[in-house]
């Protein structure tokens, strides 16, 4: 049996397909179209999955899609009546495509996918509660949903055994962490719904400490914190629930000064803001996770929603909560939810047994040596192959040890946001330079933003403070721990201004390959951690075929490219004709 | 090819059939449109059906749409067949005539629909979204969200 799961129409559309409770294929749109966030029906998504699985639309027996629209419109409906006449502009804006398109998902995805079946709609964070549990190792867990806003649901809670999950409480829109979190991103002049992590990257430059920050005690003005953990948020100092911008003007009066300018220069008060937005976030976060663990009284713990991407909170989840474990999907915010509404459709409303345990994010399209010598032959790019996979790992070690920066593009392409060892930019963690170099040549971002470390799972204790065991989530990049303080010197390129790093944890069943060359540096420098970044510069989504890499080679600093058992030099190809410093953009 | 531009004179070509693609796409578009209109124009009002009227009439469409047009031919990426350019001039013209019929439709629709309910709504003093921050002792609200009956799954709400 086939399920196709789809997300779409808000931001990050995606697809994912499942036969007989297996994960066959999934992946975002935007690696696709090359378009950031793409929302748009995740036609090319759901092609790539059919392909992956080797069947036509017509063999698929479901679609299971990823909300309510009809309850998300009358949430929107209930924002116009309420803040009549104010909301016209946001009214103006939104209402072609909910009718165009919003409205319409059934004959959306019939005339865009040719899909005769049966379609399915899940509640929103029912979606992100499934999109993790029932892909987790456990049997029974906690569940905490939390993010910007569903269709009434920002934040929910509740338990899940077998298969069978059940969301006992929830707090509805407006009041929103994952909201109020974005609200301050657009203050510091971020692009919302995208640059979340930057406040996340921004804090440690600002005052972490709760009791001198003073903008940590304004924003606790702004929020109503209970003991159970639920909350509401004073919502005159925001503006969201009726224009496009987010914070009012009683909320800049607060905050001392005006939104700072898109990309505008940060000083030490963003700096402080941005600490202070994190800070409250781990507040209601630890009230809440340990007044759920009083109710359930469970010991593993699986956390969905954009939110769960605060990769800072996930580390000191199991030091600050009674949890003994902690699960989160490589793609926990809306990305992913095309996974839990497939998953949810098999396992809880068919009643299907579960199957399928989610060991790496590798499920996107991989392109064999026979793809990716063809590319290169019928595009005259001069290159060189690689015998074996020893002599691969050990000459991209070299390279990477003589201070060049390396595109690594092998096997299937990442889910979500993170690049995993699959589509990744690798350089030197030792090299201090190695931080300024790759910002120079490739990434061209700000300043303040951290680079993260890969390190292979059974040497990660030795250089990181990481939780013992080590999670899971960490093989996904999504929990940042302090690199040991003998080991931070050492590997200044990785090392946040806090000391922390948020590492990536490799097992070798996981991707071979990419551990094996974490081992080789290890030989040649004596520390076996690398500098790990997306491979894409800053406003493109990450790359997908081998197009996709050379391009991004070609048009950045980035000194080798390995794509498969092949190896590209720069320096040997004509310089293509773009400029990526011209297109960095958010 | 990844890094060829081709000749120049090949380029300039191209570049000028790509430009008259979108001018010709959006010229069809506008002569269709207006053609439509003033037919139903001169069926509900005492116009009459003649040519000189309809030149003047489709003389200040096609300035005004001209004039956007030129507008978007600027800023449009060169890329694709001249058939797309002529597609996508169809597709910018109906574009900015539905801006247009839905600005109009929606300020209708607000003013009446959402606008009379929230009237209604304040004469009642019935809240359509809980903007309050009281102080109650709990905020969570009960959800009780679980695995429902098969056939409700596919209802959109």
């Amino acid at each position: 049996m086939y399920v196709l799961g789809i997300g779409c129409y808000y931001h990050d559309s995606s697809a994912a397909l499942i036969k007989d409770g297996v994960l066959v294929a999934a992946a975002e749109e935007e690696r696709f179209t090359r378009r950031k966030h793409d929302v748009s029906l995740p036609v090319n998504a759901v092609k790539y999955c059919l392909k992956e699985a080797g069947i036509s639309i017509d063999q698929v027996n479901y679609v299971a899609f990823y909300e309510k629209p009809f309850l998300k419109f009358e949430r929107l409906l209930s924002q116009h009546i309420e803040m009549f006449p104010r909301s016209f502009p946001t009214f103006f804006q939104a209402m072609p495509s909910w009718i165009n398109e919003k409205l319409r998902v059934p004959r959306e995805i019939r005339k865009k996918l040719k899909y005769k079946g049966d379609i399915i709609f899940i509640q929103h964070h029912m979606v992100h509660a499934a999109s993790s549990y029932l892909v987790s190792p456990f049997d029974e867990a906690a569940v905490l949903t939390i993010d910007g806003v569903g269709e009434w649901t920002t934040t929910s809670y509740g338990v899940a055994k077998g298969n069978d999950i059940t969301l006992l409480k929830h707090i509805e829109f407006p009041h929103s962490i994952g909201l109020l979190y974005s609200t301050i991103t657009a203050y510091l002049g971020f692009s919302v719904n995208n640059s979340e992590y930057k406040v996340m990257g921004l804090a440690p430059y600002g005052n972490m400490d709760r009791k001198t920050n003073k903008f940590y005690h304004k924003l606790k003005e702004v929020i109503d914190l209970k003991e159970d953990g639920s909350f509401h948020l004073d919502m005159s100092y925001f503006v969201f629930h009726y224009k496009t911008t987010m914070p009012s003007k009683k909320l800049c009066n607060l905050l001392e000064g005006p939104v700072n300018e898109r990309d505008g220069p940060i000083n030490k008060r963003y700096s402080d803001i941005a600490a202070a937005v994190q800070l409250v976030t781990e507040d209601a976060m630890t009230v809440m996770l340990n007044y759920l663990h009083k109710q359930t009284k469970m010991k593993n713990l699986v956390i969905a929603g954009g939110v769960a991407l605060n990769s800072v909170y996930n580390g000191k989840i199991l030091r600050n909560t009674p949890f003994k474990k902690v699960w989160i999907q490589p793609n926990a915010s809306d990305g992913g939810a095309s996974l839990g509404a497939a998953f949810y459709l098999y396992n809880t409303i068919l009643g299907k047994k579960r199957v399928y345990e989610m060991k790496d994010a590798y499920t996107g399209p991989a392109y064999s040596d026979a793809e990716i010598k063809k590319y290169l032959d019928d595009n005259k790019i001069k290159y060189q192959k690689f015998k074996s996979d020893d002599e691969l790992c050990k000459t991209t070690a070299k390279l990477i040890r003589e201070k060049n920066v390396i595109g690594w593009m092998q096997g299937r392409m990442e889910w979500g946001p993170r690049a995993l060892g699959a589509r990744s930019i690798l350089s030197d963690a030792t090299n201090p330079k190695m931080k300024e170099i790759l910002n120079l040549k490739v990434k061209h971002r700000e300043k303040f933003r951290p680079f993260a470390p890969v390190v292979c799972e059974d040497d990660a204790l030795k250089y990181f403070d990481c939780d013992s065991p080590i999670p899971d989530p960490t093989d996904f990049m999504l929990m940042v721990y302090p690199v040991r303080p003998e080991w931070r010197k050492k590997i200044p390129a990785v090392t946040h201004v806090d000391g922390s790093g948020r590492l990536q944890s490799v097992r070798r069943t996981q991707n071979p390959r990419y551990y094996d060359l974490i081992k080789e540096f290890g030989k040649l420098s004596g520390i076996p951690i690398l500098i790990n970044t997306s491979f894409n510069i800053r406003g493109e989504p990450i790359v997908c075929t081998p197009h996709d890499a050379y391009r991004c080679m070609m048009g950045t600093g980035i000194d080798y490219l390995v794509m498969g058992s092949y190896l590209v030099r720069r320096k040997d190809n004509p310089k293509d004709m773009w400029d990526s410093e011209e297109l960095a953009k958010d | 090819m990844l890094c060829s531009k081709g000749p120049l004179f090949r380029g300039i070509f191209l570049k000028l059939m790509f430009k008259l693609g979108r001018w010709l796409g959006f010229f069809l578009g506008s002569l269709i449109f207006a053609s439509m209109l003033f037919f139903i124009m001169s069926r509900a009002s005492r116009i009459d059906m003649n040519l000189v009227n309809y030149m003047v009439f489709y003389s200040i469409a096609l300035f005004v749409s001209f004039i956007y047009a030129a507008f978007k031919i600027v800023r449009a990426r060169l890329e694709g067949g001249v058939w797309n350019e002529i597609k996508a001039g169809f597709h910018d013209f109906g574009k900015y005539i539905t801006n247009i019929v839905n600005f109009f439709l929606l300020l209708i629709v607000y003013f009446i629909g959402v606008g009379l309910s929230s009237v209604i709504n304040k004469l009642n003093k019935k809240k359509s979204l809980d903007l309050t921050s009281r102080s109650s002792k709990s905020y969570w609200k009960d959800y009780n969200l679980k695995k429902e009956k098969k056939s409700n799954y596919y209802r959109q709400f």
